[in-house]
């Protein structure tokens, strides 16, 4: 799996192949900027290029903390 | 640790567009003559975004534009995040232009840097997503 930071711009941010790291990135983005918690989604791609599952934003990371 | 395919930035494979090269981008506009596209092709750092992840470290990242080499798969980025855009602009990128592109991140995804009136005059057709399964 590839898990991608995207911007609302639609533009890549980061890629990561690990999803732990990704969340984290993600988190520490919306930390230093909160204005970016809506901005700045994570997408999960398979092997394919196909993504997979929906867009998670900070807000949902914040929720299961 | 982050990671972009074909290695970190600094092993990052850049290719020029000596040859035509089909690319889908995401967007907002329903037509070419939309006032917002444009901006689609602008970059992040051309918009004044600040540089977030490995935009920070990576200003090549920064400057560049997500585009993907098949239609369904840009498709599917988009239903996913309507926000970023319900219609895709097939480009074309003709060489003598300066366009240059790598793989980055996912399978099928690249990033394109190229002059946003010049990547503006490549567009071939819009597309609605919905066109694409």
């Amino acid at each position: 799996m590839n898990y991608v930071l995207l911007s609302g711009t639609g533009n890549l941010i980061d890629s990561y192949g690990e999803e732990a790291a990704a969340r984290a990135a993600l988190q520490r983005i919306v930390d230093g900027e909160p204005q970016a918690a809506e901005d700045v989604a994570l997408m999960t791609y398979d092997e394919q290029g196909q993504p997979v599952g929906d867009p998670i934003f900070a807000s949902a990371l914040s929720a299961v903390r | 640790m982050s990671t972009i395919r074909a290695g970190r930035p600094g092993n990052l494979i850049v290719n020029a567009a000596n040859e035509p090269v089909t690319a889908y981008r995401i967007v907002k506009g329903v037509h070419r003559n939309d006032p917002s596209m444009l901006d689609a092709f602008r970059s992040n750092c051309e918009l004044d975004a600040r540089p977030r992840g490995l935009e920070v470290e990576s200003a090549i990242i920064h400057f560049g534009l997500s585009m993907y080499l098949r239609p369904e798969l840009a498709a599917g980025t988009a239903r996913r995040w309507p926000r970023i855009g319900r219609h895709l602009a097939e480009v074309r990128l003709k060489p003598n232009n300066g366009f240059c592109w790598a793989h980055t991140a996912q399978p099928g995804h690249i990033t394109v840097w190229g002059r946003p009136l010049q990547l503006f005059a490549c567009i071939a057709d819009i597309l609605a997503v919905g066109d694409w399964s």
